[in-house]
């Protein structure tokens, strides 16, 4: 049977093996498996359409915004997320979580309870891990804020590629809090101990109860960071 | 499933008939195969058609394999695992295969349930012969179709990868090329499907490989859409207003005047839900959730508390004991030999009594659902477990025929049972209905909590006979709680009970029916009214062998103990194979044996103060068990203080579709079953659920996850569910270890270091 999978698939590829696994995520057409929801419904006459998402075409995505927009609200607090300025038109005292979901559309942060307990919503501001749930529009204007969406430009983030080299998510709902978190321990440390991973991801909960998944795909992440900064060290010395 | 339900396949299960279900759901269950759609527009169209072999799965003239998902996927897969089974038998390439969610469509309902519901660990050995016919029968017409391109017989031609190959001739076509032909023309009636010779195990390529989750990716970049990101033109948002009681409460009157002064503040509406789920709910409608929150917030409600606003946790366990002391109490659910005459006779007899507290499932995605009427049709999309019962509780709510409601599925940013209720259709609906746009209704955490169909409080008696060599001969188990299947209102999710006293709920009392050889058994299956009404409880991962497996697994280590036996050695001996126990007793016997290899159980001495326990388990129901042992590893401290230092779990899947996912869904149920033993507590005060948010009801963290080891048993015996049944051995085998670390018998979830303390000096 062993032979059979790997011809299968093209490659050698015992179960679970993570370097043959590595492999096949790095092969192409390997992102963004999930069907694209472009087909438009077919209404058969009974009501029933085919099965497609929820994704919008951009032109309609901005009709849901433009309904933001007309509050008449005279200052429109600017944020810079992701790189861009964009200006929304929430007040000042209400949570960025919103504000990033609701009006700039990116829905990769997620809410989970509202109060800090859970890390579903974190984001980074000036490279720090916030609960976007307890930071307020008017806190962060002018600061640097970075989502799930901004972390790599291609989704190939370190801890993007290890999270999937580990086939991390289950549901999947915390794992851009999960990551952001992670990012946060990485991007000042490439090389944490287990207590140090604990202590710092400890904040995030995840009901399908993946942490040990977490706990590898940071550890996997890490080395990978060392191994390019030792590899861009020695070209500089070279 | 139990052996008392329904599933005929072939025919539509008695299920679809319920009025409230969809209108034309009769006419779903054909398996999508008396004709196979898409052929003649295929063939009749000018430009490259989609091959639509069968309604599970479309090929497009570019190759692509686009799988639709019936079922919920909630974290385990199932999308990629569908996907998986079909290309095992198309002989498709894995790259090519991309997976999409079903809407309410009845051809979508699962083959051999007949309607939409995920659940029960299902999913997998469900519709693995359905999904491979389906896989099959596309391989052949599009062989067929490729030996009449090339001009060849078709037994001369081989499949891999996409690509049909003639190794005579050197000519191949790929799938791509053949759906642009258009030439894939063969259809197959249900017979034919049927007579279809599916692969045997030894020739499988894709069952049995960790293949790369399809829907991973979208998970790691935030693209992977919830229900609670669907985003439409010209939407509003709600928030739900919930009365301080559970269930029972009614509006007396709303004040909006301050919610008025809140910006993008529409309107506050109260809800008329015939369903009787969502009453007493308020939904403060606004322009962005932020508002819609503080609007919520500014809202001044009277209620009426009703009948359940002085009841405590204390006062459904106290009327627990109450009926359970009564003799005419409830439904016999098991009733072998004579449990009366056996006590009579036993040399000795034991009692004890075991609770759990009631659970909340908070899956991470609080409850959501967006609702939009477009002309005669009502849109929701919703992540959901049970498309089939939410869409006509959904037009209930709006007060139309339920075929006027599609449901849209979005991935669940947590299922575990508490999606297969429809509580969220009705705000989404009805604030919709009152404003004339579309509305997203979010429920903020404490909503989420304190509304939820938890899992109910249980209490359990187990009495106990032994003869003179300590053998277990007569076994009385009473199970009393509310029934959360009693509550869906679907008299075939029911059971007749032994004693033809009417159907039972056996989602309370599954499990109980275990596969030891006991003589004189009986399992009565009590109704807790009281509990009931006050806290309308549902399917929370496991449902009922969380709590019996819980009783009958701790019992077996005490009656074990008291006859001076080796626990483990001592479920061996029961585990005899006898009578209707014959096939799986063995396999479970098997798989304790070998969670005890795994775990070193009895090769060491362990140090003072830790302790290794046993259980083994037939969850999720004697007719779909998996089998399932563990051996926990625990050390005690004087203060009671319990770390859990290992849990070795052992299950026997018969076949393992995705062994990696199987690894991810045992870990995951497993420390669920921690989560419950030792972290979840949920309690009922003045009627209502204390425990709002992350802050009281504390889930598992990372820094409490023990290591677990795993050993999955793939026989070749068919594929099992590994989604629940891992939850249910947990509990046991950590009360069992405690005991073996400390001498305190605990009998009460969650464990507390306070209990084990008091057991100590007990």
């Amino acid at each position: 049977m062993r032979a059979c999978i790997g011809s299968s698939l093209g490659i050698a590829f015992p179960q679970r093996t993570t370097r043959s696994l590595e492999n096949l995520f790095s092969a192409r057409g390997f992102q963004n498996r999930i069907a694209s929801p472009r087909e438009p419904d077919h209404s058969c006459g009974q009501g029933w359409h085919r099965p497609g998402g929820c994704q919008l075409p951009e032109s309609e995505l901005s009709a849901v915004s433009g309904i933001m927009h007309r509050q008449g609200r005279k200052t429109m607090p600017t944020l810079n997320i992701n790189g861009h300025n964009m200006s929304v038109d929430a007040a000042g005292d209400s949570p960025l979580l919103w504000a990033i979901r609701e009006q700039l559309q990116m829905t990769g942060t997620k809410f989970g309870c509202g109060i800090g307990m859970c890390g579903a919503c974190t984001v980074h501001v000036n490279g720090e891990a916030v609960r976007s749930c307890q930071t307020m529009v008017g806190d962060v204007a002018g600061k640097k804020i970075t989502t799930i969406e901004g972390l790599s430009a291609k989704g190939d983030h370190p801890l993007q590629k290890a999270w999937i080299a580990e086939q991390v998510p289950q549901c999947g709902y915390c794992q851009s809090g999960q990551i952001m978190q992670a990012a946060s321990l990485l991007a000042k440390n490439n090389n944490p101990t287990k207590d140090e991973i604990v202590a710092h991801m400890d904040g995030n909960l995840c009901r399908c109860m993946t942490y040990s998944r977490i706990q590898k795909a940071i550890t996997r992440a890490a080395s990978e960071m060392r191994t390019a900064s030792n590899t861009s060290t020695e070209r500089r010395a070279t | 499933m139990n052996t008392h339900v329904k599933i005929t396949q072939g025919e539509v299960a008695d299920l679809s008939r319920r009025s409230f279900l969809v209108g034309t759901a009769a006419a779903g269950l054909t398996l999508g195969y008396a004709v196979v759609p898409g052929l003649d527009t295929a063939l009749a169209a000018t430009a490259p058609s989609n091959f639509d072999p069968s309604v599970w799965y479309s090929i497009s003239p570019d190759g692509l394999v686009t799988v639709t998902c019936g079922k919920a996927d909630m974290g385990q897969h199932i999308a990629s695992t569908m996907a998986q089974i079909i290309c095992e038998e198309l002989g498709a390439d894995w790259k090519n295969m991309r997976v999409q969610l079903a809407s309410n469509d009845p051809k979508f309902n699962d083959p051999v349930l007949g309607a939409q519901i995920t659940g029960g660990s299902w999913s997998t050995m469900m519709n693995f012969d359905a999904m491979s016919r389906a896989g099959a029968a596309g391989r052949i017409a599009l062989t067929e179709a490729a030996a009449g391109a090339m001009g060849v017989p078709a037994g001369e031609l081989t499949v891999r990868n996409s690509v049909i190959s003639h190794p005579k001739s050197k000519k191949s076509m790929t799938y791509a090329e053949i759906v642009k032909s258009g030439k894939a023309t063969k259809t197959f009636t249900p017979d034919e499907l049927k007579a279809i010779t599916l692969k045997t195990p030894d020739q499988y390529a894709m069952i049995g490989v960790s293949v790369p989750q399809l829907d991973i990716p979208s998970k790691t970049n935030g693209t992977a859409k919830y229900g609670i990101d669907v985003m439409l033109p010209g939407m509003v948002f709600g928030m739900v207003v919930t009365p301080p009681v559970r269930f029972g409460a009614t509006v007396k009157s709303v004040d909006d005047s301050a919610a008025k002064k809140v910006p993008g503040f529409i309107k506050a509406v109260t809800l008329d839900d015939k369903t009787g789920s969502t009453t007493g709910w308020v939904v403060a409608v606004a322009n962005t959730y932020a508002n819609a929150r503080k609007a919520a917030d500014a809202l001044k409600i009277a209620y009426d508390g009703g009948p359940n606003a002085k009841l405590s946790s204390q006062s459904l366990l106290d009327e627990a004991k109450r009926l359970q002391a009564l003799d005419d109490s409830g439904q016999f659910f098991v009733k072998d030999g004579d449990t009366v005459a056996a006590f009579g006779t036993a040399a000795k007899v034991m009692e004890a009594e075991y609770t759990t507290n009631i659970n909340i499932h908070a899956p991470m995605e609080p409850m959501n659902a967006t609702a939009e009427l477009k002309g005669d049709i009502w849109h929701i999309y919703s992540g959901n477990q049970f498309a089939t019962r939410s869409g006509a509780i959904a037009a209930g709510a709006a007060g139309v025929d339920p075929k006027f409601v599609v449901m849209h599925q979005m991935w669940l940013g947590g299922g575990f049972g508490r999606r297969l209720d429809a509580d969220m259709m009705v705000p989404a609906v009805q604030a919709a209905k009152a404003v004339g746009k579309p509305v997203k209704v979010i429920y903020s955490r404490e909503n989420d909590m304190t509304m939820d169909y938890s899992r109910p409080l249980t209490y359990q008696k187990v009495k106990a006979g032994l003869d003179g060599d300590g053998k277990l001969v007569a076994l009385n188990h009473d199970v009393v709680s509310a029934w959360p299947t009693k509550r869906w209102g679907i008299p075939d999710f029911l059971s007749p009970s032994v004693d033809k006293k009417g159907p039972l709920d056996a989602f309370t009392v599954n499990g109980a029916d275990f596969f030891y050889t006991v003589p004189n058994h009986n399992v009565r299956a009590i109704l807790n009214e009281m509990a009931h009404n006050a806290t309308p409880s549902g399917q929370l991962r496991s449902v009922a062998p969380g709590w019996t497996f819980w009783a009958v697994e701790s019992m077996v280590d005490e009656i074990a103990h008291a006859a001076g036996k080796d626990p483990a050695q001592y479920r061996i001996e029961m585990l005899d194979g006898k009578g209707a126990n014959a096939g799986g007793a063995q396999r479970l016997r098997n798989t304790l044996l070998a969670a005890m290899g795994l775990a070193g159980y009895g090769t060491k001495q362990l140090p003072k103060g830790e302790g290794m326990g046993v259980a083994c388990v037939s969850s999720q129901e004697r007719a779909t068990a998996s089998w399932t042992a563990c051996v926990a590893h625990v050390a005690v401290a004087p203060s009671g203080e319990v770390k859990v230092k290992k849990l070795t779990v052992a299950t026997d899947v018969g076949t393992q579709v995705h062994p990696d996912n199987i690894r991810a869904q045992v870990e995951g149920a497993a420390l669920w079953g921690l989560s419950l033993a030792m972290y979840e507590k949920a309690t009922l005060k003045d009627g209502g659920i204390e425990q709002t948010n992350f802050d009281t009801y504390t889930p598992l963290r990372m820094s409490q996850t023990p290591e677990v080891a795993i050993s999955v048993i793939a026989n070749g015996e068919k594929a099992t569910g590994v989604g629940e049944p891992a939850v249910t051995v947990i509990a046991p085998a950590l009360g069992n270890a405690i005991f073996n670390a400390c001498g305190a018998r605990i009998r009460a979830l969650p464990i507390t270091a306070e209990a084990v303390k008091a057991a100590m000096k007990a």
